[in-house]
């Protein structure tokens, strides 16, 4: 019996204050207002655009399918059932005088020249006093024109139209931004929060960025989203520390721009959260412009970590390197998909794109899927992915020097993922992240 | 003492299987304290097997006999409590452990304070002939053939060892690494008292080592056993028929 198509529409608890509504015949989701999004009172002229901008273009984007390249495997359908309110405080900024490291990591707080706490509504900034840096809720901020258009992610775009918390991060022409830590929190359940933060480092001028996903409530839905644009001969180092509970919904993205000689070194080390993205893009804009990018993640129970990144060269002499390494234990799930494009004109482009993971147990799974999209000639380009038990030769090595069989492992699990941290300026950052790791090896022993 | 109590490591008809086909077929051994054995035979005659048998690598099935550690069978023992018995093994090829330096290991393996484990592991990779710069570096990643012998070396030196058994330690060394090597070894057995089971196919090695027996390994079993003269009419006269693998 063949059924005739009707459309049904079925209705859903919203996502962000939204409700989904289900087309059975298109299967295709559409978005409709179950609460009135924040208005954006008192916002400037650039960040209305902004705004509408992204409304218009998230009117063409449906809600995210597992059909789609980009969303397969991924966890995003689950969503539906589940309601998150949209935060609706505009952003204020409470300057202190001390750094407010109150729950956070030891080692975060010892690096930072500047420490930020964002969360909804009032966040908190501890400006060092010979800082060069500003930090502003985008209120206040002046007109922050993008260089590059971002991909259309769905939640990129959502967040961008509606989330009432947008900074801006500015390190002048020819400046030491130092070390400034970014911790965002979310305490209450069944709210979403969207921080986004613009930064913009002047010509020249140097910044390390640490962005700490702390964790908060259980039950909420976290979309950050850090645009980062670097001007000629800028350097960055930019590290996202993702610890959220282990019930959080997460979309993060991140977008780079890179001017001429522009240098980027950015890590994402990921750990927490039911089902956590990254979306990551490197567009190497300028000349010569060079970007490490690096991750190490490790899921466990039944987590889903999914990142999916972008090398995206314009501009000749560019270099990107990508080195993505994960561990999945318990009935986990990792999802690494990689694109690198080289754009015409690109020419004596370097780009390499390496994930590696290691399945920790039987019920555990890792998807990997690398691709390249070259449009130019004389470039240098590789591509290399793995997905495997760990190598019995070395548990073997160890255990023949006296080691039992679970240190053995942990060592293993420790050095591969020692590769990722290799070079990393922030020895405190390095200690926590490897800190981490440890936990989640720990709770896989019991 | 005497009998199987006496201190030795001691191999009594050992059988051993990998992947379900018979490689070894009864092999008979005893190294006391102080003594160098040396196994040659030809290619594929199950010398690794033995080796790989003895530590109790995956893969390498007991199926009969005996491994004794002065009077205690540890057949059935996992590999790690196998070392910790005073069984070490230097691989034909070591594997290299990305991430993990010569510091994290043997801080791990001698349980002391970290400024003990580094000082005890420079002097003796000076002694061993390794950079000390090396030992930060992630165990045998990148190392050249003599500096991952040395680097074996210097473990074997360090943590404790009671019975050595080499696999073809002399493989892809040049003069200077074989002649470092063997004498630092030959230096533990007559100072330490330690056991070597030295399998070679060379008798180069054995001019530095100078072993006890040497015995001449085919078709998965000890064929025949002599003094040093063996060695060296080995390498004149070849192993001759039946030698290699059945
Ligand atoms: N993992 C394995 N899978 C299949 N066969 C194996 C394996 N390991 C060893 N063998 C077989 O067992 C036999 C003995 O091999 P072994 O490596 O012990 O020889 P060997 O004497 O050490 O040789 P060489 O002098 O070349 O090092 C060979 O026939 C070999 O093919
Ligand atoms: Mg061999």
């Amino acid at each position: 019996m063949t059924e005739i198509p009707t459309i049904v529409v079925v209705k859903i608890a919203p996502i962000g204050g939204f409700e989904v509504a289900v087309s059975a015949e298109k299967v295709m989701l559409g978005f409709e207002p179950a609460q009135a999004p924040y208005a954006g009172a008192g916002e400037p002229e650039w960040v209305r655009e902004r705004r509408e901008s992204a409304q218009v273009q998230l009117g063409k984007v449906p809600f995210p399918r597992t059909t789609e390249e980009i969303w397969r495997y991924s966890r995003v359908e689950e969503l539906e059932g589940k309601g998150f309110s949209l935060g609706q405080a505009a952003p204020a900024l409470e300057t202190v005088a001390d750094p407010p490291a109150d729950g956070l990591p030891g080692g975060l707080v010892a690096e930072a020249a500047c420490l930020i706490r964002v969360r909804p509504g009032t966040s908190r900034a501890f400006i060092g006093t010979s800082s060069p840096v500003t930090f502003m809720p985008a209120t206040q901020a002046p007109a922050s024109p993008r260089e590059i258009e971002s991909g259309s992610d769905f939640f990129r775009l959502f967040a961008e139209a509606y989330s009432p918390d947008l900074y801006v991060l500015r390190i002048p022409a020819g400046a030491d931004g130092g070390t400034i830590v970014v911790a965002y929190e979310q305490p209450d359940e069944d709210v979403s929060f969207m921080p986004q933060l613009v930064v913009e480092v002047g010509e020249a001028a140097r910044l390390k960025l640490v962005e700490y996903l702390a964790p908060g409530a259980d039950r909420t839905f976290v979309a950050p989203n850090a645009e980062i644009r670097a001007g000629k001969d800028a350097h960055v180092g930019h590290y996202q520390i993702q610890a959220l509970a282990g019930g959080a919904y997460a979309s993060a993205f991140v977008s780079h721009s890179l001017g001429e000689r522009a240098k980027l070194d950015f890590g994402s080390f990921a750990f927490g959260g039911h089902y956590a993205r990254l979306r990551l893009e490197a567009h190497l804009v300028g000349e010569g412009a060079r970007a490490e990018l690096r991750a190490a993640y490790f899921a466990d129970g039944d987590q889903m970590l999914d990142f999916r990144t972008h090398q995206d060269h314009h501009g000749p002499g560019a270099y990107s390197n990508l080195l993505f390494k994960g561990a999945v234990g318990g009935t986990s799930h990792s999802v690494y998909s990689g694109l690198v494009t080289i754009e015409e004109g690109a020419i004596r482009s370097d780009a390499y794109q390496t994930n590696r993971n290691l399945v920790l147990s039987d019920g555990a799974r890792a998807d990997s899927v690398p691709n390249l999209d070259i449009r130019e000639n004389s470039v240098r380009c590789s591509h290399a992915s793995a997905v495997g038990p760990i190598d019995e030769e070395l548990l073997f090595y160890l255990e023949s020097r006296g080691i039992d069989p679970a240190d053995a492992e942990r060592i293993v699990v420790r050095g591969f993922f020692g590769e990722v941290l290799e070079g990393i300026d922030l020895p405190e950052v390095v200690g926590l992240v490897q800190s981490l790791v440890d936990a989640r090896l720990g709770a896989l022993a019991e | 003492m005497s009998g199987s109590d006496a201190k030795a490591l001691r191999l009594e008809g050992l059988r051993a299987e990998v992947v379900g086909k018979e490689i070894l077929h009864g092999v008979d051994l005893v190294i006391r304290p102080g003594e160098v054995h040396a196994i040659m035979g030809p290619n594929g005659s199950g010398k690794t097997t033995l080796a790989s048998a003895v530590m109790g690598k995956p893969g390498y099935k007991v199926t009969g006999g005996r491994i004794l550690v002065d009077g205690e069978d540890v057949t059935g023992l996992p590999t790690h409590e196998r070392a910790r018995k005073g069984l070490f093994l230097i691989s034909q090829y070591p594997a290299e452990l990305p991430g993990v330096s010569f510091v994290d290991l043997a801080e791990q393996v001698l349980d002391r304070e970290p400024a003990v484990v580094g000082s005890t592991l420079v002097a003796e990779a000076e002694r061993i002939g390794l950079k000390p710069e090396l030992l930060g570096r992630s165990v045998n990643v990148g190392f050249s053939g003599g500096e991952k012998k040395r680097a074996e070396t210097m473990q074997l030196a360090i943590f404790g060892a009671r019975y050595a058994v080499l696999d073809e330690l002399d493989s892809g060394l040049d003069i200077d690494a074989l002649r470092d090597v063997a004498r630092r070894i030959a230096e533990m057995v007559r100072a330490e008292g330690i056991g070597v089971l030295a399998i070679t196919h060379y008798s180069r090695l054995l001019q530095e080592l100078k072993p006890d027996k040497v015995h001449v390994f085919a078709a998965g079993r000890v064929v025949r056993s002599g003094g040093p003269e063996l060695a060296v009419e080995l390498e004149r006269t070849g192993y001759g028929e039946g030698g290699g693998a059945d």
